[in-house]
């Protein structure tokens, strides 16, 4: 059984500044979601109030149907893995590591066992790890939850790339074997885009967008040939960004009017999907009005 | 809800008495049981009449009130990222609570109990300790919870300055307690102004303590009920 997780008419304030203000999010079951937002957008505020972390100043949080909020039977099935942990640094890495038996899911043999092939060393303090190795523990801890709901705020902060991409290929693993809801937050949209089903847009506190990755993609272009016929087909177009190489251009366009599929094809050229990453800076962008 | 589930504050309650057991109530013991040999060897050679046990019931409620401090402030945090309620959080720490002052209740129990042995006369001033059995109860109970009260503030501002600040003042106010309990009922006698005893009177100050200990059992629960799980970043 994996989670849902509802906000209905979510606000969350800190002090006079609205966190999120008026959030409604559906998010179904059993699925990869790609959390996405500029600092300070209400990620992290989104993330803490779908595990309980924060209670919210208005609106209701549901996880799995059911209010998550001082809700022992669905919290300990929630697990949200924030940057760097939240750890004791004074613990070993090995008790802690044992503190997540608290959870009655937690795997403490597959934990023991990233740890050995991630090879976090057990007997060291918390404090002593490197921030990479500090991150390794953090995502070890989530992914040994066994939760119905697993969200990771960054948690990949620190990791050099073969780890980071050992740990996106074991949490797929570990979806394949046993589906559940999950949450990834991150930065590095493009190198997670491939694990993705869904994506959310969280901007100035509200939810910008909230469509599959499919949706996102075919939302613009990215049209690469000779610079001329490229610079022809994407004249008065909104172009995200380009590229050249000596005399192959590449851009990346917004949005394809009407016909502009067939004219590139009939300049010779290739059109591909838009990059998320291109698109999240797009819609993002300050002083873009309206999404 | 599972019975592992339903179970697990009352076993992280017990797992953290186990702990407090382990380290402070062995060590207490090994302490004592050290000092009683050490005295009973000069009994024999010099024949010494005194009993410094006293000093071990002056500064137990203190080592109460650090491990009150230190448990909640790290449990807090540990809780919730794990995937607990700050209720559950509550039951655990009451257990816990139970089981560490009915173990210090005990060892000063015991601690009487060797004293009046050995013949030792008066204990002193037993203000710190309690003489009656309610009385020991009472007394570690103030000092533990205000412990646990420092604690709970702490994490509420996430070790910040004012956490801190709040703490010192749970503390201030468990140490100075009696004056100005003391400074009301003090009678004008003899054209003497107020007399300030401290610490207080052991009549003066069990039933204080017994409010004060509910006062900071409120501050503990109105500290974390709603309090947020700030985030430390590495």
């Amino acid at each position: 059984m994996s989670f849902s997780a509802t906000l209905r008419d979510v606000t969350l304030k800190y002090r006079d500044t609205d966190a999120l203000a008026d959030v409604n999010l559906d998010l179904e079951a059993g699925k990869i979601y790609g959390l996405l937002g500029r600092n300070g957008a209400g990620k992290t505020s989104l993330l803490s109030l779908l595990a309980a972390f924060r209670k919210p100043t208005g609106g209701e949080v549901l996880v799995g149907g059911e209010p998550v909020w001082e809700n022992a039977g669905i919290v300990s099935r929630v697990a949200l893995i924030r940057e760097g942990g939240d750890f004791d640094d004074s613990d070993s890495v090995k008790s802690t590591i044992e503190t997540g038996q608290i959870r009655p899911a937690f795997d403490t043999a597959y934990a023991l066992k990233l740890a050995d092939r991630f090879e976090l060393p057990l007997k060291k303090k918390v404090r002593e790890l490197s921030r990479g190795k500090r991150s390794i523990l953090a995502a070890i801890c989530g992914l040994a939850a066994r939760a119905e709901l697993t969200m990771f705020d960054e948690v990949h902060l620190g990791m050099d790339a073969p780890t980071r991409d050992a740990f996106y290929k074991e949490l797929l693993a570990e979806y394949m074997d046993r589906p559940h809801t999950v949450i990834l937050s991150t930065h590095l949209i493009d190198e997670v885009a491939n694990y993705l089903e869904e994506v959310v847009i969280v901007d100035k506190g509200r939810i910008l967008r909230h469509e599959e990755v499919e949706v996102f993609q075919n939302m613009g272009a990215t049209l690469t040939g000779p610079a001329a016929a490229v610079d022809a087909i994407a004249a008065g177009l909104e172009v995200l960004a380009e590229q050249q190489l000596g005399g192959t251009k590449s851009a990346t366009v917004a949005a394809l009017e009407p016909g502009t599929r067939e004219r590139a094809a009939a300049a010779g050229l290739e059109i591909g999907p838009v990059g998320l990453q291109d698109l999240f800076i797009h819609l993002t962008e300050p002083n873009r009005n309206g999404a | 809800m599972n019975t592992a589930l339903a179970q697990r504050k009352y076993r992280l309650g017990l797992q953290w008495s186990a702990e407090v057991g382990r380290t402070v109530g062995l060590g207490a013991l090994i302490a004592f049981a050290a000092l009683q040999l050490v005295q009973l060897g000069f009994r024999l050679a010099i024949g010494f009449e005194g009993d410094y046990s006293v000093y071990l019931l002056r500064y137990a409620p203190f080592v109460l009130t650090a491990i009150g401090w230190a448990y909640l402030f790290k449990a807090f945090p540990r809780a919730i990222a794990t995937g607990m309620t700050r209720k559950e959080l509550f039951v655990a720490f009451a257990v816990f609570s139970a089981v560490v002052l009915a173990g210090s209740v005990a060892f000063i129990e015991l601690v009487k109990l060797c004293h009046n042995l050995v013949g030792a006369g008066d204990l002193g001033r037993l203000d710190l300790g309690g003489a009656a059995l309610l009385e020991t109860l009472i007394r570690t109970a103030v000092y533990f919870t205000a412990g646990a009260a420092a604690g709970a503030v702490m994490a509420r501002f996430n070790g910040r300055t004012l956490g801190a600040v709040l703490a010192g003042v749970v503390i201030a106010v468990l140490i100075f307690r009696p004056i100005p309990f003391q400074l009301l009922f003090t009678e004008f006698a003899e054209g003497k102004v107020f007399e300030v005893e401290f610490p207080g009177s052991e009549e003066l100050l069990a039933p204080m303590d017994a409010v004060l200990t509910v006062v900071f059992v409120l501050i503990v629960w109105l500290t974390l009920a709603r309090a947020p799980m700030s985030h430390r970043k590495a």
